[in-house]
């Protein structure tokens, strides 16, 4: 318990020092303000450039809106995420930073949770906070085909879980891979794959990726299983890292 | 206090420690010399229980260490050769992160972290980042990190490989200060000085082997070899070549104006010194007999061993 409070509050203290708070908080939140405004002003800069009847060509709506930022969300913000937090294990474990912990008696297991749960929770709050204000804006500026904002909180949980999922999975790759770049390109090979394989309706409620589709439809219903699923896998994963973390030299 | 027998350790097929034994005894400073690369990081992180070894047995205070004996690693404070930190964060934050994770009662950690940065010397930079630090403030850290909850052994890897003369000097009375305060230290170093002025026991390590382990004094008794050190008003160009078959004569060594002989029969060289150099028919400006360091001893062990 020691080592994992004193990991928290080093996490704490980097994420602000490094300004990675800053770099996810503008990957993360930044779309959700930008996309609606965009969407909004989107037939006026068009019309200069396409003749005809915009408004019938380009049906945007409020929950047209808030597809979008789950689209930059599942793209853009996806890519900052990885870039930033790539290093996260494999930086510390390379420049022999966990020396001084491990010879003063640091668990690595609690190492790896704390890292896990500080940045699964950063990024809970970044998205929930990005939907909520996705949904503001999206609601003031589309008045049509509104969606309850319970739905989207319920959107916005499935993608933090699906963050969760990809965290934990960056952190396993970076235990076992020497270098952080290679560990957050397979995670992004993952991430398309799945994409794709999600399309296969026997098996896509067991992948994660399906949280993605689920948070798009702001449907609640058969999202139990995708839930559960990737929990397990986070866990597995979790557990795995730990196993791997405390069998690697540190120097 | 420290025991090590038969230790081994393999990179591959490599074997970088074979079979090493030591033992290092309560509130003394044992010195493990070698020249870089002869495996005494190796050592010093297997003794640490960073990493594992292949064969061999360890003791700490009576009990076994290998990597699943994690609760022997609290009587231990370790140096390494370059420590890192989380450069991001303040000398005195390190400390109190440190304090967390060896779970110093929260009422203890500012008096110990205070106290451990006057003794390093760095309250002054005890708020600056440890970015900024110079390479031997991040030494002096790092030792107050080894020192940190009083552990009973400390290990230091090359402590003062790479300091400037002011930061080595503060290091090794640092040393001689946790020796007082009956600490047991095992430093591992390639500066035979710093050895010489600290260590009680040494240990020569070369390629993975001890080659010595013994008192200090015992080693300089038995390996005790006299030098005449002779300064000549010209270097004689042929002094090599026509000493070298003095039987008496173990070694020569030119630096300079200065020849120096390594005698294997000081008797022998009393009585004919003086006479081998009038050979050579060059004005000499002065003749000194010295004992031999702890340099002197090393090359000639490790050039023994090398001719094994």
């Amino acid at each position: 318990m020691n080592t994992f409070k004193a990991y928290l509050k080093k996490e704490i203290i980097e994420s602000w020092r490094h300004y990675k708070y800053l770099i996810l908080l503008i990957g993360i939140v930044l779309f959700a303000i930008l996309d609606p405004i965009i969407l909004k002003l989107l037939p006026e800069m068009l019309k200069n450039e396409i003749n005809g009847d915009l408004a019938s060509l380009i049906q945007i709506d409020m929950k047209s809106a808030v597809q979008n930022y789950i689209k930059d969300l599942n793209q853009i913000s996806l890519l900052i995420v990885l870039l930033t937090l790539m290093g996260t294990l494999r930086e510390e474990v390379s420049s022999q930073k966990l020396v001084f912990p491990y010879s003063k008696g640091a668990n690595l297991s609690a190492i790896v949770i704390s890292k896990i749960l500080h940045y699964s929770v950063t990024l809970s709050i970044f998205i929930i906070t990005g939907f909520a204000i996705n949904y503001y804006y999206a609601t003031t500026l589309f008045h049509n085909n509104v969606i309850a904002f319970n739905k989207i909180l319920i959107s916005s949980i499935l993608m933090s879980i699906y963050y969760i999922f990809i965290i934990t999975l960056l952190i396993f790759l970076s235990s076992i891979l020497k270098k952080g770049i290679i560990a957050a390109l397979l995670v992004l090979i993952l991430h398309i794959v799945s994409s794709i394989l999600v399309n296969i309706d026997k098996i896509a409620k067991f992948i994660p990726y399906n949280l993605i589709s689920l948070a798009n439809s702001f449907s609640t219903e058969n999202i139990l299983t995708t839930i559960i699923s990737a929990i397990l896998y986070c866990i597995i994963l979790s557990i795995f890292t730990m196993k791997i973390m405390n069998k690697i030299e540190i120097i | 206090m420290i025991k090590a027998f038969n230790l081994t350790k393999k990179y591959g097929k490599y074997e970088v420690l074979k079979g090493i034994s030591f033992e290092v005894e309560k509130g003394n400073i044992y010195g493990l010399l070698g020249r870089n690369g002869a495996g005494k990081t190796t050592t010093m992180n297997i003794l640490t229980g960073l990493i594992d070894y292949d064969e061999g047995e360890i003791y700490i205070n009576g009990k076994m260490l290998n990597r699943n004996n994690r609760k022997l690693i609290n009587e231990i404070g370790y140096l390494p050769e370059n420590p890192t930190f989380y450069n991001y964060m303040t000398g005195s934050e390190y400390l109190y992160f440190i304090s967390k994770i060896r779970g110093i009662p929260h009422q203890k950690v500012r008096t110990e972290v205070e106290e451990l940065l006057n003794t390093v010397k760095l309250k002054e930079a005890a708020n600056k980042k440890i970015q900024g630090y110079s390479r031997g403030m991040k030494q002096k850290l790092g030792l107050a990190v080894a020192l940190l909850d009083n552990p009973e052994i400390i290990f230091l890897d090359e402590p003062t490989s790479a300091l400037d003369p002011e930061s080595r000097y503060d290091i090794l009375n640092q040393i001689l200060e946790m020796k007082k305060n009956g600490k047991t230290i095992f430093l591992s170093t390639h500066i035979l000085s710093d050895a010489e002025r600290v260590c009680d026991y040494v240990g020569i390590l070369d390629k993975g082997k001890i080659i010595f382990s013994g008192r200090l004094k015992e080693l300089k008794q038995k390996y005790i070899q006299p030098v005449y050190d002779i300064v000549f008003e010209n270097l004689p160009t042929n002094a090599e070549e026509k000493l070298n078959n003095v039987k008496w004569i173990d070694d020569i060594k030119i630096e300079n104006d200065i020849i120096s002989i390594y005698v294997n029969d000081i008797e022998a060289a009393k009585k004919n010194i003086l006479n081998e150099i009038s050979k050579l028919s060059i004005p000499v400006i002065s003749l000194q007999r010295r004992e031999n360091t702890l340099e002197d001893i090393f090359i000639r062990m490790v050039k023994q061993n090398e001719h094994l």
